[in-house]
């Protein structure tokens, strides 16, 4: 049932892309150059991609595969930090401990509680890489605006901070309103996406299993775990990443660092 | 007369900015109770710095004293709500001017303060400012407004010393004058166990309201006088 796409197939896509950039030069968008190489990057990350897990797959080897996901982890937590616009001391380590602890706990969690069936054990490159690579994807989101928006508030609000800290409150009384704010915005996505899901858009794993040809009961079952898992593994990665950069901008004798806080 | 026991003693207070540049050099300061302080200098010589420094408000290097123990982790939050920073441009929270008076109560440090509502009012109806005035919200203040929100919501949690930084600098002649009564009143009542420190750039002001004085430049103590 299911049917491979020939490289003519994806070229005639690739000509859609051009609508994009006429749109841009006709608008002076000026976003050509940007799309030219996000398309090129799309099109070179995803082969390459494809050429490691057919090798990955073949081989079927715990410690390569642990490996990939290490870098896969990695390269998440910076560059969910990456582009933020307030600097917070010590963000990069938050985020890879944090993205790290999260999406790991709750891939392990999917594969060895939900997923009932033994059999993933004898492939599990096929589970894990994907699984993985879903809730990666998710968190990353969720830690970048969280971050954002902790950098803002915490840029914003100082004055507010500093006074509840002089009329005696702890770092926490002073910092939770910022902590929270950050924590819901980084749900804002996740959240948006489980309340629209099916009405407005077919996820990937949905789409991917019916396209495999699964059954779509089956195909929707597999989908709710994975908005679950994916709402869970971002839930921990924001709030952990929150807490431990707000940690980093009060010190033990509840002082504010704000010069700690580096702006772009 | 024997010298009052200090409630407040600097040791070599020094502050650096960011590219590790000195902002205070080693000021050594002691505050007796009943002391009247004025911090004077020019702009940028470090009298702000200087308050929020002995409010403990920034990292420092040297030791304050606080009642002859040193202000550590375990008693800063202690420290802080005894020892108050009123910021010339005092942040208020949402909502209106008493949930701003408030906010010190909610706070776990001062669950043992009790909120004295008759106080509250007769310090706001010595401004003019009736109940009504209570219910604004605090966003729509104008600066001497907010600067007397700021003063009485330090007094009502019962400070023991006051760091007033430029207070008045946007109340009109006459409010100046009140304010300075309350604060002179508010200490009178208890000077063995109270004391202010003011930074100030009007003389007459300093003449009215403090009896020493710390002359700051460039972040050093140039000269105290008595």
């Amino acid at each position: 049932m299911f049917h491979a796409l020939s490289n003519i197939d994806v070229a005639i896509a690739a000509f859609l892309i051009l609508i994009n950039g006429a749109i841009s030069i006709a608008l002076k968008l000026g976003l050509e150059k940007k799309l030219a190489w996000a398309s090129l990057r799309t099109i070179v990350q995803l082969t390459l991609i494809g050429f490691v897990l057919e090798w990955i797959f073949a081989v079927q080897s715990w410690p390569i595969m642990l490996g990939i996901g290490a870098i896969m982890t990695t390269i998440a937590a910076f560059s969910a930090v990456g582009r933020v616009e307030h600097q917070l001391p010590f963000m990069k380590m938050s985020s890879l401990i944090s993205i790290f602890s999260s999406s790991w706990l709750v891939t392990a969690l999917t594969l060895f509680a939900v997923i009932g069936y033994d059999g993933w054990k004898e492939h599990p490159a096929q589970y894990v890489i994907p699984f993985l690579g879903l809730v990666l994807g998710n968190t990353l989101n969720g830690i970048s605006l969280g971050m954002d928006k902790l950098g803002d508030q915490l840029k914003r609000r100082r004055g507010e901070i500093e006074l509840v800290l002089s009329l005696g409150g702890s770092r926490w009384e002073a910092g939770q309103s910022s902590v929270r704010s950050a924590v819901r915005t980084g749900m804002i996505p996740i959240l948006n996406s489980m309340l629209v899901v099916g009405l407005v858009s077919l996820p990937g794993v949905l789409t991917g299993q019916l396209l495999a040809g699964a059954s779509p009961v089956d195909a929707v079952k597999y989908q709710i775990v994975i908005m679950f898992i994916i709402a869970a593994g971002t839930a921990m990665g924001t709030i952990s990443v929150v807490l431990l950069s707000y940690r980093r901008v009060f010190n033990k004798m509840h002082q504010f660092l704000f010069d700690e806080i580096q702006s772009k | 007369m024997p010298l009052k026991t200090p409630l407040l003693e600097t040791r070599h207070i020094c502050r650096r900015g960011r590219n590790d540049e000195p902002l205070l050099n080693s000021v050594s300061l002691t505050v007796r109770a009943g002391e009247r302080w004025a911090i004077s200098g020019v702009s940028g010589a470090g009298k702000t710095l200087l308050l929020r420094s002995l409010a403990l408000l920034d990292p420092i290097g040297g030791d304050i004293l606080w009642n002859g123990q040193t202000v550590d982790a375990r008693n800063i939050l202690e420290y802080r709500s005894r020892v108050i920073y009123l910021a010339q441009n005092a942040a208020m929270i949402d909502g209106n001017v008493t949930d701003n008076l408030k906010l010190a109560f909610s706070l776990n440090q001062n669950q043992d303060r009790k909120w004295d509502e008759r106080q509250v009012n007769d310090w706001f109806s010595q401004f003019q400012k009736d109940e009504q005035f209570l219910k604004r919200d605090a966003h729509d203040l104008s600066g001497g407004e907010r600067q007397i929100v700021v003063l009485i919501r330090a007094l009502a949690i019962s400070p023991q010393i006051l760091l007033l930084d430029e207070a008045t600098s946007a109340l009109d002649p006459q409010s100046v004058n009140i304010y300075e009564q309350i604060v002179g009143e508010w200490l009178e009542e208890d000077l063995n166990n109270r004391a202010i420190i003011w930074v100030t750039h009007s003389k007459d002001q300093r003449h009215r309201v403090t009896d020493r004085e710390i002359q700051l430049s460039a972040g050093t103590i140039q000269k105290e006088i008595d």
